[in-house]
């Protein structure tokens, strides 16, 4: 099918099957941003944000991102420079492969007026998952944002 | 600004399947009259996961998210009409379900995350049938009826009657448009037991409300989803002794074996959780 995305404020024309993995497409144009972890929607690395909602770019096929505005972490650079400042000074990485997924959930968070209450952090990150840094130092991260 | 790639490297891992797209209810309808085999897709939250794995075969799909009429919330005095293609965040999020079903609003705890809730809809879960659901069993306890339509007209049926057996629905090359909630008094009891508190799929849920009379259902209990005749019976006419309860949860579920938990454990802690709800309800 041919498929037309916006993805972080740009247009993309590409040819591809209808039901391949989103995830896949958007790594495959260099937004690798986009991790692939589980496949299957548990994880949250491939976490971005479709008509201004986060999902979970693994779940979608070609056929449904088509016409659909997408923003990952690349087309957030600036917005989330405070956040990755954050997440630095803290230490809140360490393999690092979740951390895009948690910035987009974080800075999601911070977009909707999230306040610096340790149990709402957690409850916005149900869909992220860390097998390293063991979360602390994540939702300290994002605390020390919040206003 | 626009950018062209000509040469992308199609590759053809995803199966051969046909893929359509319907831009409206009514092409919807002739798509599907046309390829009655075809599997419908909503929010794809599970049936992708299916698709990549190749864990399912379908001849094709039929997109329906661009069909803006079914992800609409209609409220009036008696019930609420919630469209099919509206996502678990869209419900959860609306003030007239906030005030009239404080059930469904369980679903921000327990309805997988927050990116799969954006994504998810009502109608996806409902056809979908997953004996696991999380919400179905909400559904069932506030006596939705569900809309449905196909080439041949509309009708709407009780969602108590739309299941009848393991993923296997009540439906004739039908389309689920719209649920429908009768907004009337009621106290509710629910409980998930799961591994963790998020993204979680249920040991077993049990789900309790309670208005002129009481209405029972609970998740990963049965191979498809119903309401428990027995245990309703049971507290209806307020015979809640042990062994009277016992005796219905026996009736009433039949939990497969599974490596998530095992059937007496399963009816165990139901039995645990029925007294809870009878003593909040009482």
């Amino acid at each position: 099918m041919q498929l037309n995305i916006t993805i972080n404020q740009k247009l993309y024309t590409l040819e591809c099957a209808a039901d391949k993995r989103a995830s896949e497409i958007l790594r495959e144009l260099g937004f690798i941003s986009v991790k692939e972890g589980c496949k299957s929607g548990e994880c949250g690395a491939c976490t971005i944000y479709l008509n201004n909602k986060v999902v979970n770019a693994c779940l979608l096929c070609a056929l449904q991102i088509d016409n659909a505005q997408i923003t990952t972490l690349e087309g957030l650079k600036e917005e989330t420079l405070e956040l990755k400042k954050s997440f630095i000074d803290e230490g809140a990485i360490q393999c690092g492969f979740c951390t895009p997924g948690f910035m987009m959930s974080g800075y999601d968070y911070l977009q909707n007026g999230g306040k610096a209450d340790e149990l709402q952090i957690k409850e916005a990150l149900d869909g992220n998952l860390c097998r390293c840094s063991g979360y602390k130092k994540i939702i300290k991260a994002i605390k020390k944002v919040a206003k | 600004m626009q950018w062209i790639q000509k040469d992308y490297q199609s590759d053809q891992k995803g199966s051969k399947m046909k893929c359509l797209t319907a831009h409206s209810l009514k092409e919807a309808i002739r798509l599907y009259k046309q390829n009655p085999n075809f599997a419908l897709l909503a929010g794809g939250s599970d049936l992708n996961v299916q698709i990549f794995n190749k864990s399912i075969k379908h001849e094709g799909l039929i997109a329906l998210h661009p069909i803006k009429k079914l992800a609409k919330i209609k409220c009036t005095q008696k019930s609420a009409k919630i469209g099919a293609l509206c996502t678990i965040s869209d419900i959860i999020d609306h003030e007239s379900i906030q005030k009239h079903f404080p059930l469904l609003l369980e679903m921000q705890n327990d309805f997988a995350s927050k990116q799969i809730r954006n994504m998810a809809t009502i109608g996806g879960n409902i056809a979908n049938a997953s004996p696991f659901s999380d919400l179905i069993p909400l559904l069932l306890v506030l006596n939705a009826k569900i809309k449905v339509i196909s080439s041949k007209g509309k009708r709407t049926i009780a969602l108590k009657d739309l299941y009848r057996g393991y993923k296997k629905l009540d439906l004739n090359n039908e389309i689920l448009i719209s649920i429908i909630l009768p907004i009337k008094e009621h106290q509710f009891y629910y409980k998930k037991i799961a591994p963790r508190k998020r993204l979680a799929i249920a040991k077993l849920s049990l789900a309790v409300t309670k208005g002129k009379k009481f209405r029972v259902s609970g998740s990963a209990l049965n191979s498809s989803h119903r309401r428990f005749k027995h245990i309703e019976k049971c507290f209806n006419a307020k015979q809640t002794s042990d062994r009277a309860l016992k005796e219905a949860i026996d009736q009433d579920i039949a939990p497969s074996t599974s490596y998530r938990s095992d059937p007496k454990y399963k009816k165990q802690v139901l039995f645990n959780m029925l007294k809870e709800a009878i003593e909040k309800l009482s």
